[in-house]
């Protein structure tokens, strides 16, 4: 009950803010008031303060709040300028060179901070369902050690058995897969595709090995299995980092184009604007 | 060894990705791995890296004594990568802020949008929005509510679509006494919900920068019932009832008996023509059909052909007199033409008694007998001679000074007028007044010192008895002629019935007929005053009668001037109508306009053009508001077909009104029969305008407008 009201209240708080501002803007426009006047204020207040978050993450000795109320606020702000943005531009296409390209930069920075929401929601929650704690700026080093143990018991193997039976599965499969990290889309369910095809294939060559290259093959099955995870745990990282470089320099330059509109129109005061 | 993580830097080893990554990491974007000087002794070369960082490496120097340790090239991290688009994305805006505003598409990029296709000759910015370069370094003086009511780009809207003193109000007017009744007198339905006075600056509605083809008005109806209090959900549910005369349009000004005209005079024509498309065609303003249908019929009743009397209208006359009973008073108005036997003119009248002559003379003009004035007081006599003087001296003025006599006589109608203006009045020339004048008063000119001074007036028939006339040189000149004129008076009077027998009446009767002033010749003694024949000049516009004005124009029968109208919409009698009905409270002037364009007189203006309720319901109302409903019949009568579907005759007429139209007026309830919510459309803009009339095309005068 308590994992389903929580998600019910924030979606309510959501719908009654935006509610909210469309009744607002509807009584500006019924007024015959100039809502885009208004509207325009509130946005770059909010483009403001969405911005300034990233300068609390950097101030964080100064006691500016929690940071963790900041983010949420910071979320609420940004979804609920998405629709003030709308009513903003009365829903329409608008005409200018100007416009349209802060139209588009706007666009873009709502949608890449709601994808970097969901994300930020997701990711972490499935991260959490890997029992390895490894800092992420330690996982090419880890798995290069992972490659070095298998090359040195690869050896170990060919010294003890005098076969290479085991040299042509590592070349081919083994090798590869734990030279370097890799990179899946967010997947929901381990292990990989790729872990699987390699338990399948270690399972089929096992007929053909003695009982030492069957020890090793488990172990290398075992530091595949670590290196999954550690590639999982990687592009998980990977999603929360690089989404973050799509919408931050999205948001400077939002509130550069935002300042510079604001200029504008100062500088022309009334009329223009979309209709 | 230990390895130190900073994930706060922008760069990583670039061994992170093997198992042998340096402790240290990079240093800024350079590899951070110590490389130590190696040390030769005794030919072997040594490392001499500080144990504090690790001491002597395992590979050691070189064979030629170059450190052993590699430097790597560090990696971007992702906070790194981050950093680095950020600011390249800001320096890009920022240099294409700097492209542009310094290159000749700066303008290009800060226009919000193509102008719509009505403003495309519209250059410059500054042409409709104020560039104050203050106002952005004073941003506290733009508060949100100054902008709101910021009207300065209205004003530079109106510089070309003028709307008047109150455009920037609700509807362009002033409705700040609407609720108590003041101006308007009259309950508005849906009543007004914001303040009445409040400015709506035109960008409110009207919204540029859509596009060539994009609309410029965006108003809805939650916007109407923005200020309009009473709020209605659906045209066909709570839309308040028509108005008892919606409907009948612009033809309630014009007293056309439709049933009449449908049943008796036309019918035929109905069935070989169609319908009521004889008359009304698309194309017209509201399929009014104007005269040209009417005159197929009803052209002698406005030039007069089918008048039974005189065809023209008494604009001027001298009126018949009971002179034996003013004898005594001759010297107060001079002499007068004894066979003048017309009523006074109702303009004269009008022009005596309603304007700069009011209240000189307290007689009042209708309620004398002026042929039979032996059974009046004397001091009525005294006053009939005063308004006797005061027509010879207001006709001299005005054959002397023209129009402008008018003007100054009749400010009300003559509005503005200056002598070097074009004169709005349809009146004789000057010219033909003086032509009139001579003949009717032969001796005026002499005579008006003494009539403008109020000193007795020696006349022709009988010297004047006040002490000192006969002093004066000119009259001195007169009495000669005066003596000479009594002899032939004895001569013709008293001996001539013998001597003339028929012969002085055959005379007498043709000059009347002929509208000479042969009495002026013959018994005035004005000798100097040629006959009719000769005086008519080829550039009088005065004929000598009626059957000489056959195509319209001034006439004179006797002593009376006439006008006899070309046809529909002459200029005479446009010019009277419709300054009477822009100037409602001349209750005299509406007086002749009624008695003189009267159904029974020529023209027979008012037979069509109402009077109703003290106001002439001209083809136009100067000053007059437009409404602000507007309807197109064309759509309509498409789908319905037949125009009495809406319009049906009226039924009866208990109350007098279908003298102002023949049809029903029109009821909500017609339309909902078609708009409604479920049907077609029935927002607020389908038949309401806000702006009363149409936004006025710009006068280039003002900016620098090109067409």
């Amino acid at each position: 009950m308590k994992r389903l009201s929580l998600p019910l209240l924030t979606f309510g708080l959501f719908g009654f803010l935006i509610f909210l501002q469309g009744w607002w803007m509807a009584g500006l426009r019924v007024r015959l008031q100039d809502a885009e006047w208004y509207s325009g204020w509130v946005l770059i207040t909010g483009v403001v303060f969405l911005v300034a978050f990233q300068l609390r993450k950097k101030l964080s000795v100064l006691p500016f709040g929690r940071l963790a109320l900041w983010t949420r606020i910071h979320i609420f702000v940004g979804v609920t300028s998405g629709f003030l943005f709308l009513c903003h531009i009365n829903f329409h296409w608008p005409n200018g060179f100007l416009d349209r390209i802060l139209f588009s930069i706007f666009v873009l920075t709502f949608i890449s901070g709601v994808i970097g929401w969901f994300f930020s929601r997701l990711v972490p929650k499935q991260l959490a369902g890997v029992h390895l704690v490894v800092v992420s700026e330690d996982i090419p080093f880890k798995i290069a050690q992972i490659k070095e143990q298998a090359h040195g018991r690869l050896l170990e193997a060919i010294e003890k058995t005098r076969s290479d039976s085991l040299l042509s599965f590592y070349d081919r499969r083994l090798e590869p897969f734990l030279s370097q990290p890799n990179f899946f889309w967010f997947r929901s369910r381990r292990p990989s595709r790729y872990l699987a095809d390699l338990a399948k294939e270690c399972h089929e060559i096992r007929r053909y090995l003695n009982t030492e290259e069957h020890q090793t093959l488990d172990y290398f099955l075992d530091l595949a299995r670590q290196k999954d995870d550690l590639d999982y745990l990687f592009s998980g990282d990977r999603i929360l980092k690089t989404w973050l470089i799509v919408h931050l320099p999205l948001s400077y330059i939002l509130i550069l184009l935002a300042l510079f509109h604001l200029l504008t129109i100062l500088l022309f005061r009334s009329g223009g604007g979309f209709g | 060894m230990k390895r130190i993580r900073r994930s706060n830097h922008p760069y990583q080893c670039g061994n992170d990705a093997g198992a042998h990554p340096c402790r240290m990491g990079p240093q800024g974007s350079n590899c951070g791995r110590f490389q130590c000087v190696p040390n030769q002794t005794n030919g072997v070369w040594q490392c001499t890296r500080p144990a504090q960082l690790g001491g002597p490496c395992e590979v050691g120097p070189s064979h030629e004594g170059a450190c052993g340790q590699k430097p790597c090239h560090p990696k971007l991290t992702m906070l790194g990568l981050r950093r680095r688009v950020t600011l390249w994305s800001v320096l890009f805006v920022l240099f294409g802020f700097l492209f542009f505003g310094t290159s000749s598409k700066g303008r290009q990029m800060l226009d919000p949008g193509p102008r719509h296709l009505v403003h495309q000759t519209i250059d410059e910015c500054d042409a409709c929005h104020r560039q104050d370069l203050g106002s952005i370094f004073d941003p506290f003086n733009l508060s949100p509510m100054e902008q709101d009511n910021d009207i300065s780009m209205s004003e530079k809207c109106m510089a070309c679509h003028n709307k008047g003193p109150n455009a920037i109000l609700a509807h362009g007017s002033d409705y700040s006494n609407y609720n108590q009744k003041g101006d308007f007198g009259r309950e508005h339905p849906a009543g007004f919900r914001r303040a009445n006075a409040a400015q709506i600056a035109c960008e409110r509605c009207h919204r540029e920068h859509n596009g060539v083809n994009g609309t410029l008005t965006t108003l809805n109806d939650q916007q109407c019932q923005g200020c309009h209090q009473s709020y209605i959900s659906a045209f066909e549910l709570d839309h308040p009832a028509f108005g008892e005369t919606y409907g009948l349009g612009p033809t309630s000004r014009i007293a056309f008996d439709h049933q009449n005209h449908y049943t008796k005079h036309f019918p035929e024509k109905l069935v070989e023509e169609v319908d009521c498309t004889y008359c009304h065609q698309a194309g017209q303003p509201s399929f009014m059909p104007g005269f040209n249908r009417c005159v197929e019929c009803h052209r002698g009743d406005v030039n007069g052909e089918q008048s039974a009397g005189i065809k023209g209208f008494l604009f001027l006359s001298v009126p018949g007199v009971d002179l034996e009973a003013l004898e005594a008073f001759r010297p107060v108005f001079g002499e007068w033409p004894e066979f003048a036997d017309s009523d006074w003119s109702p303009f004269f009248q009008y022009l005596m008694q309603g304007s700069q002559y009011k209240g000189k003379n307290s007689l009042d003009l209708k309620s004398v007998d002026w042929f039979d004035l032996s059974t009046t007081s004397t001091s009525t006599r005294q006053l009939a001679a005063e308004a006797l003087r005061e027509f010879k001296i207001a006709i001299y003025e005005w054959s002397v000074s023209g129009d402008l006599f008018l003007a100054q006589a009749l400010p009300q109608l003559g509005s503005g007028f200056q002598s070097r203006e074009r004169s709005p009045f349809p009146s004789p020339s000057p010219a033909d007044l003086k032509e009139l004048v001579q003949a009717w008063f032969p001796n005026l000119s002499a005579e008006y010192p003494q009539l403008i001074e109020g000193k007795p007036v020696q006349w022709l028939g009988v010297t004047s008895k006040s002490e000192g006339a006969a002093t004066d040189p000119a009259k001195q000149n007169g009495s000669d002629v005066i003596e000479v004129l009594s002899s032939e008076d004895d001569l013709l009077l008293d001996e001539g019935d013998d001597l003339l027998g028929d012969l002085e009446e055959d005379l007498l009767e043709d000059s009347l007929l002929e509208g000479d002033s042969l009495e002026g010749d013959l018994l005035e003694g004005d000798l100097d005053v040629e006959p009719e024949g000769k005086r008519q000049n080829e550039t009088s516009n005065v004929r000598a009668n009626e059957d000489k004005a056959a195509w319209g124009g001034w006439f004179r029968e006797n002593y009376d001037l006439y006008y006899r109208p070309s046809g529909h919409e002459d200029d005479f009698m446009r010019f009277w109508i419709e300054r009477s009905s822009a100037h409602q409270s001349t209750d005299e002037m509406l007086g002749v306009i009624k008695s003189r364009f009267s159904k029974e007189t020529v023209g027979k203006c008012l037979k069509c053009h109402q009077l109703d309720k003290g106001q002439i319901h001209a083809w136009s109302q100067p000053g007059s508001e437009p409404e602000l409903t507007h309807f197109d019949h064309v759509p309509h009568l498409l789908v319905e077909g037949d125009c009495r579907s809406c319009h049906p005759f009226r039924k009866s007429d208990e109350n007098g009104e279908a003298r102002l139209s023949s049809f029903e007026p029109l009821k909500r309830q017609d339309c909902v029969r078609c708009h409604s919510q479920e049907k077609r459309s029935s927002n607020c803009q389908l038949c309401h305008d806000y702006h009363r009339g149409w936004v006025s095309p710009p006068s280039t005068g003002d900016l620098n407008w090109k067409p």
